[in-house]
């Protein structure tokens, strides 16, 4: 709490005064005393335990025996959040994008609005600050609207991820040794379910309940396995947190105008920083980089072949192929370190198991994927306002029965938090 | 995407957002209610789960009722035994169950004697062997440490606690914990209705045993032969007095109990002595059991060289069930009331307490 209210009132100051000052220098100097702060209390809550414990595997090498010491930091709720919240606005007033905010508790509501507050999305304050300028009254329509997307939102945490998808992920993950490539990919199919369901289930529900409260929030997701290309997933998947990196990292950095080599450190740079930001293991910058390389590819492919354009059925191929590709990056992401790591990818190319996943599960595992990817394909270019709006509002109330209760059913067992918590 | 205009009309559907929410609020209620009445059909009855959070919940009411409290620790026996509304109408004290099933209680007890604002009456279910140390990483200590590091001062837990164990009391489809997979075959291929439990819990986490839905004497038999801790030759049992004999062989050919130094108490004297000094009361209930389980305790630890040691070193007051005729019993399983008897029990046991001036 102490935390967020410190950083708060860090960038409501800065800010204020990056608004009145005109000269670069000192105003350069202001945003660097920001960002010193706030990088500086999230590298600290976040990272300092992993960097002692990498600094003493880095001397041991040669020969030093450093015992790096338990801090015991907990890490704060949402810190990784509002700390990217906070320092766009910052950057946003020093480029004169926007006006500082003369309101402290419109500020601090932008800050510390509960339901994204925790796990994103990541608000922008251009999209906020100017909802707090009128009263917010929540209408008969936002109200049902919210409370629906927060029935949408249970079903795919409680439902698809955590009842269908996870016992999967997590059986075969505790012990890949045990299984052969059927069962490690059904594995990696069910994860890359799974962690959409849980992440966009969260999104959803956070968006209905600022809804209910009359606000509005940006879409974090957009069918991202309907994307064609990596690059395509990354305008379609926590785009809050990319178009964030894109903003306030690819861009700064010359993003893809200066150069293959330029733009391809760019790349790499920008999705090592977005590996890091989910956690301070090694699997998260391992599966940062695996997008960046991704990225670098397709950068050089999309100009190798600019005049080409795909078939409808290529078009289906490619974008079964990214899916594929995505989910064979999930792995390091999921992983619970290298060894695990290594256990799975050898799961991946063994022939024979002593241990077969239950048959009912794989074939739910398939028929949740194989819907979510035709759910995502014909909603690739509509937003699920327009796909629900569509349907006259009997067919809408019998959708949100039958997901409320299979809410009911499927929620009687213990609960799991939220993935993207832990970040 | 919405623009960053920020009107959240842009995220609503055109038309009837409101009608539909309505419809499909109405139609899960119809189906809910459906599922809850075919449950029930084939046997599943609604059930409080007992959890670390309920467990919280009770424990954060010793401490808030100060000494209008009558806080009851131990383990099955006092949670099966006693009915906490007969204990609340006798007594004029607010009871508080904090007895956790087949745990060793000595954590729940350090807990109270540890906290000043623990100043009510503590009823201790005591099983003298329960009392001479502590056992680590037991469910009491789980459960101690969870109130103490997640619970304690925060409303939203204990909310959620209250809520949930409501919600389980009145609904077998939130509370039965089947998972999903079995229960469509279970609601639509049941001939029948399924064994329903003799075990229920209330919100208030009060067990009841209905001995009537278990299968006598095998139930019998099962207690008393872990208790036993040993098996019997069945080959040679055709009656229940035949049983009789070989367990009472049985005991016969165990070496006989050395009885338990008063020394051994003095950590739990300890404790209580902690408790009598921040104003609490605490009295020690040797809870009935009958039949052969009460031979097979006899056997182990009997009375005079175990209990009686253990009533003269403390400064608790202490009963035990086998001093008074009101408190007698015979027990279905020897070890735990029958829920026709529990409220006569607990009328005898609280006018025990009152009228012998321990509260």
């Amino acid at each position: 709490m102490l935390l967020v209210w410190f950083s708060t009132i860090v960038d409501y100051t800065v800010a204020r005064r990056l608004g009145k000052m005109q000269d670069q220098t000192a105003r350069r100097s202001l945003l660097l005393v920001s960002l010193v702060i706030n990088l500086g209390l999230l590298g600290y809550f976040k990272y300092a335990e992993f960097l002692l414990g990498l600094f003493a595997e880095a001397v041991s090498v040669f020969g030093i025996v450093y015992q790096a010491p338990r801090l015991g930091i907990i890490l704060p709720i949402g810190i990784s959040f509002y700390t990217f919240q906070t320092i766009s606005y910052t950057i946003d007033v020093y480029r004169r994008c926007m006006p500082a905010t003369l309101d402290f508790w419109d500020f601090a509501l932008f800050v510390t609005f509960f339901p994204q507050l925790v796990a994103g999305p990541i608000v922008r304050a251009e999209h906020f600050l100017p909802q707090c300028q009128t009263p917010r009254a929540a209408t008969s329509a936002s109200f049902s609207w919210g409370l629906s997307l927060m029935i949408f939102g249970l079903f795919a945490k409680i439902v698809l991820a955590d009842n269908i998808l996870a016992p999967v992920v997590d059986q075969v993950y505790a012990n890949p040794d045990l299984y052969a490539w059927v069962d490690a990919s059904i594995a990696a199919l069910a994860f890359s379910g799974q962690i959409f369901f849980d992440f966009a289930g969260y999104s959803l529900c956070a968006i209905g309940a600022a809804l209910c409260l009359g606000f509005s929030l940006p879409d974090n997701f957009r069918s991202p396995y309907a994307a064609l290309g990596v690059s395509d997933f990354w305008r379609r998947w926590h785009i809050s947190l990319s178009s964030w990196l894109r903003d306030y990292l690819y861009l700064p950095l010359g993003g893809s105008r200066a150069g293959g080599i330029r733009t391809s450190f760019n790349l790499l740079l920008t999705m090592f920083i977005g590996g890091v930001w989910h956690g301070a293991a090694m699997t998260f910058i391992v599966w940062g980089w695996l997008h960046g390389l991704l990225l670098v590819i397709e950068h050089g492919l999309r100009k190798r072949f600019k005049s080409w354009s795909p078939t409808p059925l290529m078009h289906a191929g490619l974008v079964i192929l990214t899916f594929l590709v995505v989910t064979l990056a999930w792995i390091p992401f999921r992983a619970q370190g290298f060894d695990n790591l290594a256990a799975m990818i050898h799961a991946l190319a063994r022939a024979n198991s002593s241990a077969v996943l239950a048959g009912y599960s794989r074939i739910l595992v398939l028929l949740v994927i194989s819907a979510t990817l035709a759910w995502h394909w014909f909603t690739r270019h509509s937003t699920l306002e327009d796909r629900i709006g569509a349907l006259p509002p009997l067919a809408r109330g019998s959708l949100v029965a039958a997901l409320l209760v299979a809410v009911v059913i499927t929620s009687n067992g213990d609960s799991r938090a939220f993935i993207y918590f832990q970040f | 995407m919405p623009s960053s205009t920020s009107s959240s009309n842009d995220r609503i559907p055109l038309t009837g957002a409101i009608y539909s929410l309505i419809i499909g609020l109405a139609l899960s209620l119809v189906m809910i209610g459906i599922l809850e009445l075919r449950m029930r059909q084939v046997g599943i009855s609604p059930d409080v789960h007992d959890t670390k959070e309920l467990w919280a919940y009770e424990r954060a009411r010793a401490s808030a009722l100060g000494d209008r409290a009558l806080i009851l620790v131990g383990d099955s026996r006092i949670q099966l035994d006693v009915d906490l509304a007969a204990l609340a109408a006798e007594t004029g004290l607010q009871p508080v169950q904090l007895a956790i099933d087949g745990s060793h209680y000595m954590p729940v007890l350090e807990d109270l004697a540890n906290d000043p604002e623990v100043t009510g009456t503590i009823l201790v279910g005591a099983e003298t062997w329960k009392l001479l140390q502590r056992k680590e990483r037991d469910r009491a200590d789980e459960w101690v440490s969870f109130y103490h590091n997640s619970f304690r001062g925060l409303w939203a837990p204990a909310v959620e606690a209250k809520l949930k164990g409501w919600v389980q009391s009145w609904s077998a489809l939130y509370a039965s914990g089947i998972p999903w997979q079995r229960l469509w075959p279970l609601l639509l291929n049941n001939n029948g209705s399924i064994q329903q439990s003799y075990l229920s819990m209330r919100p208030s986490r009060q067990r009841d045993a209905d001995y009537q839905l278990v299968k006598q004497p095998d139930f019998y038999i099962g207690r008393v032969l872990r208790n036993l801790g040993s098996n019997v030759d069945f080959s040679r049992i055709h009656t229940m007095n035949d049983f009789a004999g070989e367990v009472r062989k049985k005991l016969q050919e165990s070496p006989a109990s050395v009885g338990t130094d008063p020394a051994q108490f003095k950590y739990a004297n300890a404790l209580i002595n902690r408790i009598l000094d921040h104003q609490g009361k605490i009295v020690l209930v040797r809870m009935p059991t009958s039949g052969l389980i009460w031979e097979i305790d006899e056997s182990k630890a009997p009375r005079t060289i175990d209990w009686d040691r253990l009533a003269a070193s403390t400064r608790a007051r202490t009963i035990h069930f086998k001093d008074y005729a009101t408190m007698q019993f015979q027990l279905p399983d020897g070890s735990h009331m029958d829920i026709r008897d529990k409220t006569a029990f607990t009328v005898a046991l609280a006018k025990l307490l009152m009228n012998t001036s321990m509260m």
